[in-house]
């Protein structure tokens, strides 16, 4: 969408179109308004005195050629002398001021961000990549408070300062005036020659960067397969390339910036010349006294320092754009699940679970997913649902927990349907083992303990215990307290269902959801932790997806779930012995894992 | 290599751009100086003409120097970061398990990246303005040597006060890189684990406790730069007390008639440029000091040591016979961590089909990972074909075997490159075949581009069975002589698990195959079965004789069977 952006509709003048680019954060910066003015007037201050210290040099410099002698030039020496300190402290002011505004502001725009993810998952980062969009936001995050801070007051200075010196040239003698006035103008413009091209560049170079940054994290990633496969020299040879893209991407930026700045450093020089010429010219012809001459080159010299200054922040806007377009994108996003109602302080509705003629695709133009489903799970009852992959078992989950919302038909739960309950009030009911287990990077305890924040380290352990996970967090070098990788990437999938069951039992929520929570369980385990769970004395209301007969079979009745509809309904032992969907599933080619008929079929087939 | 080209170059071009700017300003200083002693306009001209010239060598310069330095710095980050993938490649998976995504972020993105190639390249900058400011101040000394000394001085001052402010500053500086750094990434992990604290509805939870933290950091960092922020204050000071010291000194010696006006004017004109440099060199070295530790980070995995030891040249592996042996091996992941494997000796005939059983944690991975020397063991010896494996390079070893992962890593790019990955020559017809095989057909079939659909980081958008079944498609691709299957079908439903399971039979014939399963129905078929137990080799024979045994793998069937 950068792209989009900086070759449609954005056309306007330089400053303008910054300014338009930027307005989506506008309303970030709302609260520091009085410190973003500050810093732009400080920065101001700075320039300004800046300007007058060095002309009140040129004019002693100008005295002293004329012949003023000692005593006559003190005063002015005493300006120059005592403009330093002004100077000084009102730039270490100004970095005080940008730098305050700097990290609150990136403090500001991480927590917002965070808010936002928190309103807008798991929908909205469905089809991306998971993390491109999270590390992509903190780093546009930084993009822009280093812009907004360091980069934009010199806007301001760029406009004053070049207008103060310029009326200076003009009192001096308007010819002065008039020579310089071209060369400010036609430097102003610089950015704006080639803007569209740096929008164009720096969005380009950016989505590069990305996607190059994409891949080699991807690559990293799968160094197991990539190592396996034998693949390393063909993914090394594939990131040169991607790099050489990027160098012919780069480099045609770099000669426009390089340009652009020639450009802006030697219109400069040449209003210098063309001030100092037409002052030679005027003194020869008695027009303006000697003196006025190093005043007059001075004034030239200094309506310029800005502006130079300027085309440097010019040089980076493409990329600041397109950090902004894509932060701006995140904060308009609608969420897709939002609290309709306030929260309340009505009795938990028994937890009796309903989905009633439900609908629905994960997006208008993705195919639709449940085309009608009716299902009911009554209080402390264990109903598994089982399908083929893709058959919408997850995405009935998802519904329950109201990550998404449903299109048509109602989810309900004590006959409460689950929109007239807030996110959090619905979501406390409940405790998850899901199918992708995300362990954060903190130690095994506070993983656990998510669960239930306020649960104590004994608790914790006790549910570790009930999910058979004691022992190998003991043997863990930290034990508890070992810290586990992000994606909980030192632990094998065995085991980082167990910490996800001991979760999901810490919690001890009425409304229990497995997600396929024990594929990666030994069978031992699985049954073991299976009747913990489920035959807990709380006897949850457990809604099971499962693939094993073992894991099914605990199920008072079964759910087959085809083609977006629930098409049978039973006890497993019913369904299994009826000629329907349920026994073609279990009896496939090989007449699998059946473990009830496993002695008479197939001894090794346990 | 490149680099000292690409250094020299940027200097040279860097230099020219000052040598014009100075230059222009000593003829246009001249140029006055004649137009006040009554020059006429014919004496001035040649000046004039001179200072436009050399305005234009400039602008030449400066473009140049843009798209050279865009060249160099990506040049050199191109360089660094295929070095850094090697030495990822080096590391291992058992490495990169370690790492966080966003630290591995870090260091092969945002290290290499923002940072490197500026680092190499401020080198380049401060050589730069180094030369420049000795240059215009040895110039001031000549036109009057009072004020060059004065001049000279206060430079030479604020030349060295970036390298005192960030020595004074070094140990609180760190603080960016322990906490700061940190604390980003873990707004990342939580960002990316964002689904999960919404189902226990613990997003607004961790928000109270990261939001602390992160304005207490702010807080802090506020603090820290408020110091830093005095010496830039400072800074500011001693340029401006030098300019005003330079003109004065020099309009006072003037009107005394130690210094002419065309001396007075060159000064007037130059003495802001004896302290632009050190400006430049400190706001370079700014930016730099808040972004070390990213770098720090980058160079460290380049000098970590990898898990194997390399043989410096390895002889051919070209036609070892597939058999497996393990000597006595024994393997930590780390030294204070439990053994987890502790004295396991085995050996498997060539063509054999062999199962390893346990409990999680028992070892069996652990097996896989060293066979495929990810890791070398702390003791004992692994042979193929009779050969022991650390006497081969890595590659050769990989050669040999098709993995089958527990938890396959899809790469974010079509399914056909996903596979293709394992065999780059394979047909179209290779392809439908093994997807066929694999029962990895049917989602083929429901994707929207078939083949050609891009799946998600992480197979995002591919379940936990499908992603197996390409991983198996895989290994069918890929056709060598060893096969593990790593608890290859644990997320697959019954239905098309004995469709897998005929896929594997295929991809066993004639193959030495190692399976772990903790699922027994996957161990049909085996030749022989060994139980590991906490890193140790417990049991071994067949179905039957183990059945017999009522020891530790009946234990399991037993659970399994549902009791």
């Amino acid at each position: 969408m950068a792209t989009v952006a900086a070759t449609g509709e954005r056309r306007p003048g330089a400053v303008r179109g910054l300014v338009l680019s930027l307005r989506p954060i506008a309303g970030l910066l709302r609260p520091y308004r009085i410190w973003v003015v500050g810093a732009a007037l400080l920065n101001l201050g700075v320039h300004l005195l800046t300007l007058a210290s060095i002309v009140a040099g040129s004019v002693l410099v100008g005295r002293a050629l004329s012949g003023a002698t000692t005593s006559e030039l003190m005063p002015l020496v005493w300006v120059v002398i005592g403009l330093v300190m002004p100077i000084a402290l009102v730039g270490w002011l100004e970095v005080v001021v940008a730098h305050v505004l700097s990290f609150r502001l990136l403090n500001d725009l991480r927590k917002t961000l965070y808010e936002r993810f928190r309103q807008l998952a798991p929908a909205y980062f469905l089809r991306r990549r998971s993390g491109d969009i999270a590390r992509v936001a903190m780093a546009d995050a930084e993009i822009l408070e280093i812009f907004t801070s360091h980069l934009a007051p010199p806007l301001l200075v760029a406009f004053v300062v070049p207008v103060v010196a310029l009326v200076g040239l003009f009192v001096l003698d308007p010819w002065l005036g008039v020579a310089a006035l071209p060369f400010v103008a036609a430097a102003a413009t610089v950015p704006s020659w080639l803007l569209r091209r740096a929008q164009d560049q720096g969005a380009r170079l950016r989505d590069e960067l990305g996607e190059l940054g994409g891949d080699v994290v991807d690559i990293a990633q799968g160094t197991r397969e990539v190592l396996t496969a034998g693949a390393a020299d063909r993914m090394i040879g594939r990131i040169g390339a991607k790099h050489r893209t990027i160098l012919g991407v780069s480099v045609a930026n770099g000669w426009r910036s390089g340009f652009e700045q020639a450009a802006a450093d030697g219109l400069a020089a040449l209003a210098v010349v063309a001030v100092v010429v037409t002052a030679a010219l005027l003194e020869i012809h008695g027009g303006i006294p000697a003196s006025d001459l190093p005043v007059a080159t001075i004034l030239a010299v200094g309506a310029f320092l800005p502006l130079t200054a300027l085309t440097s922040v010019m040089r980076d806007v493409g990329q600041v754009a397109a950090a902004a377009d894509r932060v701006h994108e995140l904060l308009a996003a609608e969420p897709q699940v939002r609290d309709l109602v306030a929260d309340t302080t009505r009795h938990a509705p028994v937890p009796r679970v309903e989905f009633r003629s439900v609908r629905f695709g994960y997006a208008p133009e993705l195919p639709e997913v449940l085309h009608g489903v009716d299902l009911a799970i009554e209080p402390g009852e264990t109903l598994a649902l089982v399908g083929r992959s893709g058959a919408g078992k997850s995405t009935c989950a998802s519904l329950l927990l109201r990550l998404w919302d449903i299109t048509d038909g109602r989810v309900a739960i004590g006959g409460v349907d689950v929109r007239d309950m807030t996110q959090r009030e619905l979501r406390s009911m409940m405790a998850v083992v899901p199918q992708d287990v995300y362990l954060f990077h903190t130690s095994v305890m506070e993983n656990v303990r998510l669960g239930r924040p306020d649960a104590t380290d004994d608790d914790v352990r006790a549910a570790g215990e009930l999910a058979l996970a004691t022992e190998f967090v003991e043997a863990l070098p930290d034990g508890w307290h070992t810290v586990v990788g992000e994606r909980g990437s030192t632990l094998s999938g065995g085991q980082r269902q167990r910490l996800a069951i001991a979760r999901a039992l810490l919690r001890d929520a009425p409304i229990l959801v497995m997600d396929e929570a024990v594929g990666n369980l030994d069978a031992e385990s699985e049954q073991a932790i299976q009747e913990g769970l489920v035959r807990a004395a709380s006897r949850p209301t457990t809604l099971l997806i499962a693939h094993r007969p073992s894991t099914i079979r605990i199920a008072d009745r079964v759910a087959v779930l085809e083609g977006g509809r629930v098409v049978e309904v039973g006890p497993y032992e019913e369904l299994r012995s009826r000629d329907g969907v349920m026994s073609r599933l279990l009896a496939s080619p090989g007449g699998i894992i059946d473990p009830d008929d496993e002695e008479s079929t197939d001894p090794i087939d346990v | 290599m490149t680099e000292p080209r690409a250094l020299l170059g940027t200097i040279a071009l860097g230099l020219v751009v000052a040598g014009a700017r100075v230059g222009s300003r000593i003829l246009l200083a001249v140029a006055i100086a004649r137009t006040i002693d009554g020059g006429s306009w014919g004496t001035v001209a040649p000046f004039v003409a001179g200072a436009v010239a050399l305005v234009l060598v400039r602008a030449g310069a400066t473009t140049v120097q843009g798209a050279a330095m865009a060249g160099a710095s990506v040049r050199l980050t191109a360089d660094l970061r295929i070095r850094l993938v090697r030495a990822v490649f080096r590391l291992g998976p058992g490495w990169v398990g370690r790492q966080r995504t966003g630290e591995l972020e870090a260091v092969m993105v945002d290290g290499v990246e923002k940072l490197d190639a500026y680092f190499r390249l401020f080198l380049a900058k401060v050589v730069t303005a180094g030369i420049t400011a000795v240059a215009v101040v040895a110039v001031v000394f000549a036109i009057d040597p009072v004020v060059g000394s004065v001049v000279g001085g206060l430079a030479l001052v604020l030349m060295l006060l970036p390298s005192i402010e960030y020595r004074a500053l070094g140990p609180r500086m760190r603080f960016w890189s322990t906490s700061y750094r940190p604390l980003a990434a873990e707004f990342v992990d939580n960002l990316q684990g964002m689904s999960t604290l919404k189902m226990f509805g613990v997003a607004r939870h961790r928000a109270a406790e990261l939001f602390r933290r992160s304005d207490d950091l702010c807080e802090a960092a506020i603090k820290l730069v408020n110091v830093s922020a005095i010496f830039w204050g400072g800074m500011a000071f001693i340029a401006g007390a030098g300019i005003a010291a330079g003109l004065t000194i020099g309009a006072l010696r003037t009107s005394s008639g130690a210094m002419t006006s065309a001396q007075l004017l060159l000064v007037l004109l130059l003495v802001g440029e004896c302290f632009t440099p050190a400006r430049e060199i400190h706001d370079a070295m700014h930016l730099a000091v808040w972004g070390m530790s990213k770098v720090d980070r980058a160079y460290s995995v380049l000098s970590t040591a990898g898990p194997v030891t390399e043989v410096p040249s390895p002889a051919a592996a070209e036609g070892l016979e597939p058999s497996i042996e393990l000597d006595d091996v024994r393997f930590r992941y780390d030294p204070s961590a439990e053994p987890a494997l502790d004295g396991v000796s085995l050996s498997i005939r060539a063509g054999e089909t062999v199962a390893i059983v346990g409990g999680s944690g028992a070892g069996k991975t652990t097996m896989a990972s060293l066979l495929l020397r990810f890791f070398d063991p702390q003791e004992g010896a692994i042979r193929i074909g009779g050969r022991d494996v650390g006497s081969m390079s890595p590659d050769q070893v990989r050669a040999m075997i098709a993995l089958v992962p527990q938890d396959t890593f899809l790469f974010h790019e079509s399914i056909r490159d996903n596979l293709l990955l394992a065999n780059p020559g394979a047909s179209q017809g290779d392809l439908d075949r093994v997807a066929r095989w694999s029962n990895a057909d049917e989602l083929v079939d429901r994707l929207p581009l078939g083949f050609d659909t891009v799946v998600g980081e992480r197979g995002l958008r591919v379940s936990g069975g499908e992603r197996q079944r390409i991983a198996i498609a895989r290994a069918l691709l890929k056709d060598a002589p060893i096969l593990v299957l790593d608890e290859a079908t644990s997320s697959v439903e019954v239905s098309s698990e004995a469709r897998i399971h005929a896929a594997l039979e295929r991809l066993r014939r004639g193959r030495t195959t190692l399976v772990i399963a903790h699922r027994l129905s996957t161990v049909r078929g085996a030749d022989r079965i060994l139980v590991l137990d906490r890193g140790r080799l417990v049991e071994q024979g067949t179905h039957g004789e183990l059945l017999e045994r009522r020891g530790r793998y009946a234990q399991l069937v037993a659970a399994q069977a549902g009791g």
